[in-house]
Formats: C-alpha cells, structure tokens, sequence
C-alpha cells in the first residue's frame, strides 16, 4: 500500500463518516413527532403542504458541502496534491456545521410562518448556567493518553530513522503524514474547545429540560473531536509501520495495520452509535419553546463584523448573522489557517 | 443552578446578575468557594458585552460575595458578619422598610412579606 492509497484510504472513511450525520439532519425536522418541525408546532397536514417544499429545500441544502468537497477533492487528485486532501476534509467538515446551522434556521424562520394558532408567544426570558464549563470536564485521560502516546511513538520512531540513516530526504513522506496529523490533532482540539465555549443560553421556560439537551450535544460533539483525534493517529503509525518492514507488499505488518485500523474503527463507530442513541433520546424528549433572540449588536455587518466586546464568534444582527472577526475564536481560527499555510510552504520546499 | 434574565426587566442586565447571583448565594445554593463561570461564558451565553458581566462580578466583589483572582475566575467568598459594621447590615433593610411605608404598606403586611422572603431564603439554603 503506497502512501497515496493511505491518504486516499483517510479521505474515502472522512467522506463515509459523515454519512450518517446526513441521514440525521435528514431525520432532524420531524424528530420531535408529529405536528411538530423542529422546534415548531405546525398543523398536521403541514408536510403535505406547504412544509414540503420548505423540507425539501432544508434537504437539498444539506448536500452544499458536498458540491464544494467533489469538485475541489477531484482536482486535487488530479493534480497529486493528495496531502491537501487532509485540510480539506477539516475545513468542509467545519462548512458542513456551520451549514446545518444555517439550514435549520432558514428552514424553522420559513416553518414559523405556518404555526399553529394559540401557539405561546415566543420566550424572552433567558435561563443560563452558573456552571463553569471547561475543556478538562470534557476530557477522557485514557484518550489523551492514547493519542500522546502514539504522536510520541511516531516521532521518536523519525528521530531514531534519522540518526540511523542520517539523512532526513527519504523520511520526507513518513515526517510530513506525522506533521500533517499532529496539526490537524490540534486544530480538533481547538474545535472541541470551540464547542464546549459556545453559547449556550436557554428560554427561561423548560429551561432545565433545554439545557440539558445541550449538554448532551456538547457531550456528543466533544466525544466526535475525540473519535477523530483517535483515529488521526493511524496514518503515522501506518506510514512509520510501512517504513518499518521490507518489502511493506503482502507484509505481516500491513496484515496487522489493516486488523488495528478495522478494530480501531468499529470501535469508535460502535461508541459513536451507542452515545448517538443516548442523544437522541434526550432531542425526542426536549420540545423547547420558540425563543425570542434579540440581536446581539444593532450595527451587526451582514457577513462580517468587528466586535472586541462581544466575545461571541457569531453575531445576530438585524439583517442576520455575521461572523465577529475580532472574537477570539476567529482570531484562533485565523492564526490556525495561517499556520497551516506555514506548514504547506515548509512541506512541499 | 440557573440565573434568569428578563429583557423587560427594568434594571440593566448587569444588575439583574448580579442580584440573581446575590440571591443563590444568600440562599445557599451557591456555598463559600463555588467558582463561577468565567466572565467570557456568562457574556458569550447572555449574547452581552463583556464589560457588562465584568461590572456584575465587581459589584458583587465589592460587596464581598465574591473574590475575583486574575486566571482562576470568582469564587464565592466566605460568608461572615463580622465582615461589616452593624450600620452597613442595616442600611439596605432600612432603604427596603423606607420605600414600603411609603409605598402605604401596613406594618403586618410588611412583617408578613419579611417573613415570606426570610422563608424562601432559608429554605432555598437548606435544598
């Protein structure tokens, strides 16, 4: 198996993993029974309605991602820039989110049209939690553990090939997977910290009920980063397992790779299930009231804003949301990407 | 543990948090050396300047609920009388009765509602 065919191999279980997220945000608008879309009461014969065309166009919007992802993932192929494949796979993976958001506002703002009569007012009150919420409450030390032992494992495996053939030219493709995977590692972490950060402020009524609902989420989405991060781990230990045996073809080695990242992987997709399923009880029971957000800024941009003040990194305006590019989750993001681009210029010199 | 803030309230936001997290402490719900969430999160989930939640936790700090240390966020502070002066206890309670004997409450009504207030705040200590 040459590296290409790993990278290959990475791309088509990142595209394949988020299958399932598809057929769940499909499921997502009628999850709460009947009569309900979303968080929207809406009369029985809504979907027979006018709620199919607004479901359709929240379905179709889902696969945006995907027409950004195919084209760009081809030529980049095409071209033999399989590395950026990785950067790729993260930054849609982020635009698959954010798009989903968008898509259920759009969809709920176009639901809320045909409400139900007698439905209460949207709440105006606003619950939040005097918890403190940090990154180390989220975290599983055995996970940790795992995955320092085995970023260590390929590094210190680099540096003894490096003394050994004294010459770092031929461990360029082992030394750039093991690089690629410890900044994408970092980047996940900064997104799992992202999410355990964001904003989670409830209607005053059933309040307990929505944020525990959100609790759930942030324990699924955090436990995703740390199924991702987990399996960030293979392609160095691959690429180095690779560089290990002579000839790597029809090895015992790659016997025993592929037995690892198969376990590994029904594992994490076991684990996946099973936390999934706990959430998806917890959404079946949660029916919160429609909550009267105010916007945040009055002088909210409609894509982009400047706002030091307001640590949110997204800002509901008047004209809708904008992206706060002095928030510090964007200035984050903004000093990741420009690593990242660091990274590709040491790389491909 | 949750705080409410109502828009319609007439108080600025500031002061309904802080009088919100005057209330849980008074009543026990938030013991000496609870930490509190940091001012980013409370401004990030209120959708609210940081200055905002940055003024409630200074109130609150120099009334002595809370202390405020640089990197490790509030927390709440022990609570003891002998902190402040008997005049100092007593000048909100003498603001409170001013404003109900204005108000033309009779001195049973406003036994009553001490009494009602007293009660919560002790039962909301001993859950």
């Amino acid at each position: 198996m040459t590296e290409n065919q790993i990278l290959l191999l990475v791309w088509i279980v990142g595209v394949a993993g988020r299958i399932p997220r598809i057929v769940e945000r499909w499921k997502a608008p009628l999850l709460s029974g009947p009569e309900w879309f979303f968080s929207v009461q809406v009369a029985q014969d809504f979907l027979t309605g006018a709620g199919r065309a607004i479901l359709a166009r929240y379905r179709l919007r889902l696969f945006l991602p995907w027409a950004v992802e195919i084209p760009f993932s081809v030529a980049l192929l095409a071209t033999g820039h399989t590395l950026a494949i990785f950067g790729l796979v993260f930054v849609i993976t982020l635009l698959t989110r954010l798009n989903f958001y968008a898509n259920r506002d759009t969809a709920e703002s176009a639901a809320r049209r045909f409400e139900v009569s007698g439905t209460k007012e949207p709440a105006a009150i606003m619950a939040l939690s005097l918890q403190p919420r940090t990154l180390r409450a989220y975290t599983n030390p055995w996970i940790e553990a795992s995955i320092a032992l085995a970023v260590a494992g390929s590094l210190a495996w680099l540096g003894y090939r490096h003394t050994v053939l004294g010459d770092w030219h031929p461990l360029r493709g082992p030394l750039a997977v093991t690089l690629i995977s410890i900044y994408l590692q970092i980047g996940i972490l900064l997104m799992k910290r992202a999410f355990v950060r964001a904003r989670s402020g409830a209607p005053a009524e059933n309040a307990e009920q929505y944020l525990a609902w959100r609790e759930s989420l942030r324990r699924l989405s955090t436990a995703h980063c740390d199924y991702i991060r987990l399996l960030l781990v293979c392609p160095p230990l691959i690429v180095d397992l690779a560089s290990m045996t002579n000839p790597w073809q029809g090895s015992m080695a790659q016997t025993g790779t592929l037995i690892f990242v198969s376990t590994l992987s029904a594992i994490l997709v076991w684990f996946e299930w099973w936390k999934r399923q706990q959430h998806l009880k917890v959404v079946r029971t949660t029916k919160s009231p429609a909550f009267l957000g105010r916007s945040d800024s009055s002088d909210v941009g409609r894509l982009v804003c400047f706002k030091s003040s307001l640590p949110m990194l997204l800002l509901k305006g008047p004209n809708g949301y904008a992206l706060n590019l002095a928030s510090a989750p964007a200035r984050t993001a903004g000093l990741y990407f420009a690593g990242c681009a660091a990274l590709w210029v040491f790389l491909t010199r | 543990m949750l705080l409410t803030i109502d828009p319609q309230d007439r108080r600025p936001i500031y002061q309904q948090i802080a009088d919100g997290i005057r209330t849980l402490i008074a009543g026990g719900q938030l013991g000496e050396g609870h930490r509190l969430p940091p001012v980013r999160q409370l401004a990030a989930d209120l959708g609210v300047n940081l200055n905002t939640i940055a003024a409630a936790y200074r109130e609150l700090r120099n009334d002595g609920l809370i202390a405020l240390k640089h990197g490790s966020g509030a927390t709440v502070a022990s609570r003891t009388a002998a902190n402040h002066t008997d005049d100092e206890l007593r000048r909100p309670l003498r603001n409170a009765l001013t404003q109900m004997v204005l108000a033309g409450l009779r001195r049973a009504d406003i036994v009553r509602m001490v009494d009602d207030e007293l009660r919560g705040l002790n039962t909301g200590a001993k859950s």
